[in-house]
């Protein structure tokens, strides 16, 4: 860019950011070519250099009624596009991350018939062994699976209670099935 | 970016820099608000003082947000309108003045009228200085008038008109100046 076109884009940006809307379509045509290739540059990628270029083009235009008059606008112009790739380049990171992060994908049961049968044997026996505890036992266990507070038992006495429960549930397991 | 995507952005940017500059018109156009507390606490008419604020909001973050003269002269109007406004809450308490003769009159007219003479004066130098258009006399006369009507409409229609009289008197040969130069 040339230092005449510089000082025209500065003079442009000034008359913008006092309110004149006359400057607003010349100033688009000369900032969109130059942010795109900036970003592009910046970031290696055309495609995402287009994105980039164009959330900068509408922060900048968002903030144009600040601009000061005194600054060289290209300058300016191009230090909210910078702030723009690296925004892009912390939400990609954060995505990597976050994908790498995650636990893998639990197999779906409905594609795998053998570890459905397997699930409903376990749900069953669990039914069996449930029906050995008295209404108590169920009640607490029942009561913690769900994270209900009973107001009128201490939390000390809902776990004792919860453990005793548990204990019971082992040993009508043992029983019925052979195993732990 | 085909042409259609082009006039998208396009419009997204426009729509952006025109909330850009509401982000910056409507809080400090809440500058009227220091006028009127001048006005609340001289005159203690609430509803009167609050409608005169709101016309000075709405001009003023109107014009802030127009920009360009109309934002130069909201702004200079707000000034020329807060010299009646802090001569009343100055004088005015004094209630009135006996002349030669004992001939007595209440203070609050003659203030208003030079206070309007006073705020035009203000605003034909501020116009000449930078040689504005007509976008600045419109809005220095609308707010001008609105901020000084916070204290002159409480006295009375007598001000009102002193006010408006004497802002035009200053004020009207300053912008034809302008308008000739």
């Amino acid at each position: 860019m040339s230092p005449d076109e510089r000082t025209q884009l500065s003079a442009w940006m000034a008359r913008l950011a006092d309110g004149d809307r006359a400057a607003f379509d010349p100033l688009f045509s000369q900032l969109w070519p130059l942010l795109r290739g900036f970003s592009a540059r910046l970031l290696g990628d055309p495609a995402a250099g287009e994105d980039v270029a164009q959330q900068a083009l509408v922060r900048l235009f968002a903030r144009a009624s600040e601009f000061d008059a005194d600054r060289d606008a290209l300058s300016w112009a191009l230090g909210i596009t910078s702030w723009e790739v690296r925004s892009w380049r912390r939400r990609q990171q954060r995505c990597r991350e976050a994908s790498t992060d995650a636990p893998p994908e639990r197999a779906d049961e409905r594609a795998d018939p053998e570890r459905a049968a397997i699930v409903r044997d376990l749900d069953r026996a669990l039914l069996d062994a449930l029906d050995q505890l008295g209404v108590h036992d169920r009640e607490a266990l029942f009561t913690s699976l769900r994270e209900v507070r009973e107001l009128s038992v201490k939390p000390a006495t809902l776990r004792k209670r919860r453990q005793r429960a548990l204990d019971r549930l082992r040993t009508a397991w043992r029983m019925i099935h052979g195993t732990e | 970016m085909g042409p259609s995507e082009m006039t998208a952005l396009r419009r997204r940017a426009r729509a952006a820099y025109e909330r850009g500059r509401l982000r910056l018109a409507l809080p400090l156009a809440l500058a009227g608000a220091a006028p009127a507390l001048v006005a609340l606490l001289t005159w203690d008419r609430p509803w009167t003082t609050a409608g005169c604020f709101l016309a000075v909001y709405a001009l003023l973050a109107y014009c802030l947000w127009r920009g360009g003269g109309a934002s130069r002269g909201a702004t200079s109007g707000l000034i020329a309108g807060s010299i009646p406004v802090l001569a009343l809450a100055i004088i005015g308490p004094f209630g009135h003045f006996c002349g030669v003769g004992g001939v007595c009159m209440a203070t609050c007219v003659p203030v208003c009228f030079g206070g309007g003479v006073a705020a035009g004066a203000f605003l034909a130098w501020r116009g000449l200085r930078a040689q504005q258009g007509a976008g600045f006399w419109i809005a220095a006369g609308l707010v001008g008038a609105a901020t000084a009507a916070m204290a002159c409409v409480p006295v009375g229609l007598g001000a009102t008109a002193g006010l408006v009289v004497g802002l035009a008197l200053a004020a009207v040969p300053g912008s034809v100046i302008a308008a000739r130069g």
